[in-house]
């Protein structure tokens, strides 16, 4: 507690569960933004004919479903 | 369909000839190279950047398959985990934690799981080999963060040569290769590539063709 009322009440009201499932669903998404840049980037160095496209859907899939889970357990929890 | 007209080779011009590497085009399975190919010669349907009009891709390489296992390994044990905890009646899960926050978090551990051996595939993937008729080019990425590309033309080849050892290597046929250069870069190493005796073969014939020529 930090003993200032407004800053204690909002600490009370997200629970550590919360605050730790939101930290690490961050963390995922930036991780996989990367991801997502670096394929791009190594797509335009060394190209198969459809598999680097294929690996690039799997990585923005992976992106687009780690978003849509922080944005339900912003809603849910 | 027959061919109807076919150029004559002695039009072409002499130094675009000279660039031929000797090619034993015979059919060979390895030309078509799939997703998981590791070697493959002659492959088809692969580019890089700045090939040149008339560069031919004679050698395609990647680590050997064998060398994923131990992620591979890891990943599932990572996705068995959860099952084995729960068959096995640990429960150090909270009661107030409700249904839905274990169902969001297990989620996001699969997600977890799923973005590290994808991210270990890519290393495999993209950390890649390839020999031309007028340059071999090394590309590397290691740690998501880590990327380097290399190239060198077959006259700046001075030396090839392999090294395999351990059982595993030779069971598999695998080991590494390194190019050496009078580049700025001093060599180039293909490390566990399948066949690596084939490798130094085609690289110096390249040499030889090269020096003939």
């Amino acid at each position: 507690m930090l003993n200032i009322p407004i800053i204690d009440s909002i600490i009370d009201s997200i629970s550590i569960t919360k605050i730790g499932f939101l930290v690490l669903n961050i963390a995922l998404i930036i991780f996989l933004i990367v991801v997502f840049i670096q394929v791009g980037s190594l797509e335009r160095i060394f190209k198969e004919t459809h598999d680097s496209t294929i690996i690039k859907a799997i990585a923005g899939l992976m992106l687009i479903f780690a978003i849509s889970l922080f944005l339900l357990a912003l809603v849910i929890l | 369909m027959p061919d109807i007209f076919l150029a004559d080779n002695k039009d072409k011009p002499k130094n675009e000839q000279r660039q031929q590497p000797e090619s034993p085009k015979y059919s060979s399975p390895h030309n078509h190279a799939h997703m998981l190919s590791a070697f493959c010669e002659y492959p088809s349907g692969i580019y890089f950047a700045n090939q040149q009009k008339h560069e031919e891709v004679l050698l395609f390489l990647r680590r050997h398959f064998v060398t994923n296992t131990f992620w591979i390994i890891i990943t599932v044990v990572l996705s068995l985990l959860p099952i084995i905890v729960t068959l096995l009646g640990f429960n150090f899960i909270s009661s107030n934690v409700s249904r839905v926050t274990i169902f969001l978090f297990i989620i996001l551990y699969y997600m977890i799981v799923f973005a590290f051996a994808f991210v270990q595939f890519l290393s495999w993937y993209f950390n890649i080999s390839l020999v031309t008729d007028r340059r071999i080019v090394d590309i590397d990425f290691y740690g998501l963060l880590y990327k380097n590309v290399a190239s060198t033309t077959i006259n700046n080849i001075q030396d090839v040569n392999y090294t395999q050892v351990g059982a595993i290597r030779s069971f598999f046929d695998y080991g590494d290769v390194v190019v050496q250069t009078a580049g700025t870069i001093s060599h180039f190493d293909f490390l566990a590539v399948p066949h690596p005796q084939k490798v130094v073969r085609i690289v110096e014939g390249l040499i030889t063709k090269t020096k003939n020529a």
